[in-house]
This record gives C-alpha cells, structure tokens and sequence, in this order.
C-alpha cells in the first residue's frame, strides 16, 4: 500500500511551546493508525498539520505524495476532538453545509446526509435542531459530517468519548468497514486499551516526541515476553530484589513483573516457587499501556 | 495554494451567516421596531381621521357651524374653505354666540349632526380669537385647514375699509417662498427643520449599523470558536475564506436590516402626511442611498474585520469585553461630533473627524447630506478609509488565522504581535 501521509521532522511551536518535535512517521493506505499518548502529548497538534489546517514550522508534511492543496482538502474528513456544529441549525441543515462546503452539490449532501443519519438510525432526528438532540446524537451526526463527502483519509480525534457502549461499537463497526474499503484511518486517543483492538500501526508519542511507532504486531513482538504475572500465597515481598527482575509491582496476592532482557522465565519460576505456593504463573505481551509506561518511565529516569 | 480564496466557500459560508439570523425572531424584533414606532407617531392621528371619515379629500364633507356675531366675517371664512378644499366643508352659520347655543352644538357633536363648529367671540376686546370644537378624531388636516381660511377671512374683513377686495387682499397676503442658496450649487443640501431632522436620523442608523453589525462578527467569531466548529470548517476552507464569508454574511444582514429601513420609510411618507412634507423638504433621492451603502460598506469592513480579529483571540464575550470597548471608543465619541457636522459641517474639528478612518462613516456622510464638501476632502477622506479598511483587513485575517485555533488563556498585546508573524 502507498503511504497516505508523511511527516518529516514536523515541528510545530506555539508562543515557545514546543508542541509537536521533529516528529517524523508514515501512514501506510489502507491502515487503522493510532497516534497515542496522553493529554497534551502534541496528538491534536499533529493532526492538525496533517490536515492542513496549520502548517509546520519546519520539516514537511505529505499528504497523498504532495504538500497540502485544496484539492486535498475534499479527500480528508476529520472529526475533532470537541464537537463542532451549528446548534440552532437543524441536522440537515448542518449536514448540508459543511457537506457543500467539502465540495458536495446540495443534493449531493443531503442525500448522503439523509443515507447516513438513517443508518445510524437518526431520521427521526434529521429535521430536528441540533441543541434538541443529546450528547451521543450529537457526536453521531458530527461522524457523518466527517464523512459525508467520502474521504480516503479520515482523522478521528478521540472518536470513542462520549459514547455509550452500544454506540462505540456500532462505530466500531463502520470503522472496520471504512477499512475495508480501502480508506486509511488514523485514530487519537489516550485510551490505549481501544487503540490496541482496532490498530494496525501506531505511533505513541509524549511531550510532542514519537516513542515508540510501527506495526503493532512488531512493536509488541519486540517486547516479546517480558511480563509475568503471578497469583501467590504466603512469603510477603516476592522475588523482592531478585536480579532477573526489572520492574516489579506488587498486589499482595498477586504479582506483575517486567524482567530484565535476557532473564529466563522458568528459572524465575522455580524461584519463585521455592519462596510460596504459586497458584499462577502466565507470561504475557505487554500492553500499549504497559509499553507506554514502560518507555517514558525510563526516558524520565 | 492554500490561501487561495475559493469564491464558492465564501459564498456558502456567507449565506449560512446570513441564513441563520435572518430568521430569528431578534432580528425582525430589532428590524421593525423602530418603523413601528415611527409609523405608529406618524399615522396614528391620522388613522383616526380615516376611521371618523375625515380625512382630507376622502371624507364625504364635513358639516361645520361657524358661529360669529359678524356674518360677513363667517362668509369669508366660508368662501376661504371652500377654496381650499372645494367639496370638503359644508357650512352652516349660526348668529350670536351664547352659552345656551353652544350647549346646543356640542349636543349636535355628539349625537352626531354637525362635526364640529367654530367659534368666533371676539367679546368687547375685539381680539381675534376662534376655537374649533371638534371630537378628538377630527385630526391634524383639517384643523389647519380651518386655521388658515379663519386667518385670510379675517385679514381679508379688516382690509375691507381700506378700499381692498378679497381678492387683492389675498394676493398681498400671499406667502413668500423662502429658501437659502448656496455659492456652492448644492445637491443635497436640506432646507428646513424637518430635513436636519432627516439628516440626523440617516446617520443615527448609520451609527446603529456600524456599531452593532460589528459586535455581531465579533459575537459570532467567538461562538464559533467556542464550540469547536471552526476546526471543523478549517478542514475544507481557509481562515480567509472563513473571515471573509462571516463578514460579508452578516454585512448583507445589516444591509437588509437597512434597506427594510428606508423601504418602511418609504412606505410612511406614502401614507402619512406629515412624512410627506418631510419627505419633500428632503427628497430621499438615489444619492443619498448611493453615499449611504458606500459609507456603511467602508465603515463595516473597518470594524468588523477589527471585531473578527478580537473575537479570535479570546474565549468568551466577557474575555473580550475590555477590547470591544476599546473599539467603540472612536465611534461613540463621534456622536459628540454630529451635531456640529449637521449645524456646522465645515467647521475645523467636524472637518478632521470626518477624515479619521473610525469617524469619517458618520461624519462625512453627515456633511454630505449636509450640502456637499470641497471634492478633495471626500476624495481625501476616502483614500484614508479605504487604507484603513485595508490595514485592518491584512492584520485582523493574519491574527484572526491564528486566534481561532488559540485555547486557553487570553492572549497578552505582545502574543497578539507575534501571532502576526505567524505563517
């Protein structure tokens, strides 16, 4: 698959606030990329060069091989982060102009908005003033204004928030389709447990630096099977100070751990089980959460 | 290629601006509120005279008593009525005045036989002195109708010993038309009262226009910052783009609000007397509609291009309220200065404030309508507005470009500077 976007020693600064450092990473076709990291990590900044609505203060960003036009503009769609749309105006109203304004006839748009609101079960709804609609409505009607002129590449900042169970999975869903057609989806969020199920790349950044970034499969596979878990009885403190281990945390009953590159698990084990009785012993992959911890733990030490 | 400005953008996000207000409830409230209550000055007494059947020319006649102890006297009042409004008035005379005669009329008032009477009691004295006895409904119209042919039937009888006819009498008595010339032809310069009144009333909707439409950008910057939409439109528009359509969209609505205005005083002066004579003291002619667009497109787009840009830059209405203050400050102290620009429009400080790009839309549209100034000081006035315009434009979009994605804490005046340079 050709890359989608690019960035390339993108670096993006707000009255002297480093917001976005030097940030380089590609987006392959066709994927679910996640851009993670927590609050202020520089998500939303670099979303915002990707589509085009600032521009960086140096390097370069590419969007579908070229540096962002106009053009370029009606093949993105975005859902920002806090929803945005006219409340006084009706769902249709709204989906018909930010439709035009994405380059739509007016029958074009109010006839995807009408496809669209029926799908997500809405119609009820289309004629109806936004401010008169709830919060979950509000952020599904925002979804299709997002995607009502069909784009290849669409930008989803933190889609999931706000939404009840039934809802997130229902976008779960589309989203999974959007794929399957081929479109190239990048996902932002801080919740890393949802970003695990549904992304095919990521990139995890902090304080506007990428820290970890590729396919997820890889990322993880790199990491391989460093994280034990153990359910014990007896013997306070654990493998307390053991030399295999790096990072250990403790729950009285249960133990999480993270050894030492090259520590051979089973001899962990018999260790372990000559100090209590061992009920459970599971090597694990890490989680994003646990890699992201992990990651700027040691950069901070 | 991304500060091309696409004109369709433009215009959808124009005609959304413009959509979205012009059906509110506020903005027909504030539209017709005022022609409401001008009309409602205006033609309220002359409602009545229609409703009682009086109105001049259109009432079938009104039969009036004249009571006088000098029946040539009431025979000239009476030729004079029928003179002026031939088929209006019919006359009935009634000889020395008493209080028992006149019990009687207003008896006849009121069950409706005659519509009124005048009474003419000069006493011992022989001061001229009549009193037209009337039902409230009888309006403005007729009343001065009888004024003027009780004046000339007098006059005309105090003549009468000196050898003079009637008709002589009329024609010496006859009114002189007075009016004032300028050394300067003037185009527009008014006559009268009633035409200053005209005047002051042009430029305080000019004021009104400028001074609210520009707020309103602000308003509406700030709300679409607020709720996010602005990130959302950036996607697929540009922040110049995005400016421009707010600007014009809510400019056309003060033109609109505008053009209802002078449409309802159109219609007023059709239907209302008073206004007629207003209107013909000072035509509303095409020029000074023509100055009128011209004035409030060049003062709008100063303003409201200023508001844009402070209403990107801060967060709420109470965030920017300081600035919105700051930027009334020039225009509501013009309103000090349209005074003189109507009594005086060539006086030195009217002179300079209607070159001062934040005064000129009032003041120099006021001395326009005031008789017209030397061409270079429009000319000059102009170019300074127009550059001002264009300053204001340039820097408000750069900051604007920058403000509408600024979160967070309220910008201090030298952030403001360095978003300028902002790419």
């Amino acid at each position: 698959m050709p890359v989608t976007v690019e960035l390339e020693r993108a670096r993006k600064c707000y009255d002297g606030l480093v917001a976005v450092d030097s940030l380089s990473l590609a987006i392959s076709g066709g994927e679910i990329f996640g851009l993670l990291g927590p609050n202020g990590a520089g998500k939303t900044s670099t979303i915002r060069m990707m589509i085009g609505i600032t521009r960086p203060d140096s390097g370069a960003v590419r969007v579908f091989g070229t540096s962002i036009a106009r053009a370029t503009l009606s093949r993105i769609g975005y859902l920002p982060e806090e929803r945005g749309l006219y409340r006084r105006m009706t769902v249709r109203e709204n989906l018909s102009f930010l439709g035009r304004l994405a380059g739509l006839t007016a029958a074009q748009a109010l006839e995807r908005g009408r496809a669209w609101t029926a799908r997500l079960d809405l119609e009820d709804w289309f004629e109806r003033r936004v401010e008169e609609l709830s919060k979950g409505m509000q952020q599904k009607i925002q979804f299709v204004a997002a995607l009502i002129h069909d784009p290849d590449f669409i930008v989803l900042d933190e889609p999931f928030g706000g939404l009840d169970p039934v809802n997130a999975n229902e976008l779960k869903e589309i989203l999974l389709e959007l794929k399957g057609q081929g479109r190239t989806i990048v996902l932002s969020t801080h919740r890393m447990d949802q970003a695990e199920k549904l992304c095919d790349a990521i990139c995890l950044i902090n304080g506007g630096r990428a820290i970890v970034q590729g396919n997820l499969r890889e990322i993880k596979s790199q990491y391989g099977e460093r994280f034990v878990r153990i359910d014990y009885a007896g013997a306070n403190g654990l493998l307390a100070g053991h030399p295999m281990v790096e990072v250990r945390r403790d729950f009285g009953n249960h133990l999480e751990l993270k050894l030492r590159a090259g520590a051979d698990p089973q001899e962990l084990l018999r260790a372990a089980a000559a100090a209590a009785r061992i009920s459970r012993f599971e090597l694990m992959e890490p989680s994003l959460e646990e890699i992201f911890i992990d990651r700027v733990g040691r950069r901070d030490a | 290629m991304r500060s091309r400005v696409s004109p369709r953008s433009v215009w959808l996000i124009a005609r959304r601006e413009y959509l979205e207000r012009v059906r509110t409830r506020s903005f027909w409230f504030s539209t017709l509120i005022l022609p409401f209550i001008f009309s409602s000055i205006l033609l309220l007494p002359h409602a009545t005279d229609v409703v009682g059947g009086f109105a001049p020319g259109a009432h079938p006649t009104m039969r009036i008593a004249i009571v006088t102890a000098d029946r040539e006297l009431g025979g000239a009042i009476a030729a004079g009525l029928a003179r002026s409004d031939p088929r209006g008035f019919l006359v009935t005379f009634d000889s020395a005045p008493s209080p028992e005669l006149r019990a009687d009329l207003d008896g006849e008032i009121r069950s409706r036989r005659i519509d009124g009477y005048l009474w003419i009691d000069s006493g011992q004295s022989g001061a001229r002195r009549a009193v037209f006895a009337r039902p409230a409904s009888i309006g403005f119209g007729v009343t001065s109708e009888l004024d003027a042919a009780v004046w000339y039937g007098w006059t005309e009888r105090a003549l009468a010993p000196f050898g003079i006819q009637p008709d002589q009498a009329r024609t010496l008595l006859a009114r002189v038309d007075f009016s004032t010339a300028d050394v300067n032809p003037p185009s527009l310069r008014p006559q009268s009262e009633v035409a200053i009144l005209m005047v002051a009333m042009l430029v305080f909707v000019m004021f009104i226009s400028l001074m609210s439409y520009g707020i309103m950008v602000m308003r509406a910057v700030l709300d679409e910052k607020s709720s996010r939409i602005s990130e959302v439109l950036l996607c697929s528009t540009s922040a110049e783009e995005l400016m421009a359509g707010k600007v014009i969209g809510i400019g056309a609505l003060g033109m609109t609000q505008v053009a209802i205005w002078f449409a309802a005083a159109a219609l007023i002066a059709a239907a209302s007397p008073i206004a007629r004579v207003a209107a013909q003291a000072f035509p509303p002619g095409g020029s000074v509609i023509a100055w009128f667009a011209v004035y409030y497109v060049l003062g709008y787009l100063l303003y409201s291009s200023i508001y844009a840009a402070v209403g990107a830059s801060f967060n709420s209405p109470d965030e920017a309220q300081q600035w919105t203050f700051v930027i009334m400050l020039p225009l509501v102290a013009t309103i000090a200065l349209v005074e003189p620009a109507i009594m005086r429009p060539d006086a030195p400080i009217v002179v300079a404030g209607s070159m001062i790009p934040f005064s000129s839309p009032v003041l120099m549209y006021a001395r326009i309508l005031m008789g017209r100034p030397p061409i270079w000081q429009i000319a000059l006035s102009g170019a300074i507005l127009l550059a001002a315009v264009w300053v204001a434009l340039a820097i408000s979009a750069r900051i604007y470009r920058v403000g509408i994605l600024m979160y967070g804490k309220r910008p201090t005046l030298r952030e403001l500077i360095r978003w300028l340079r902002y790419a």
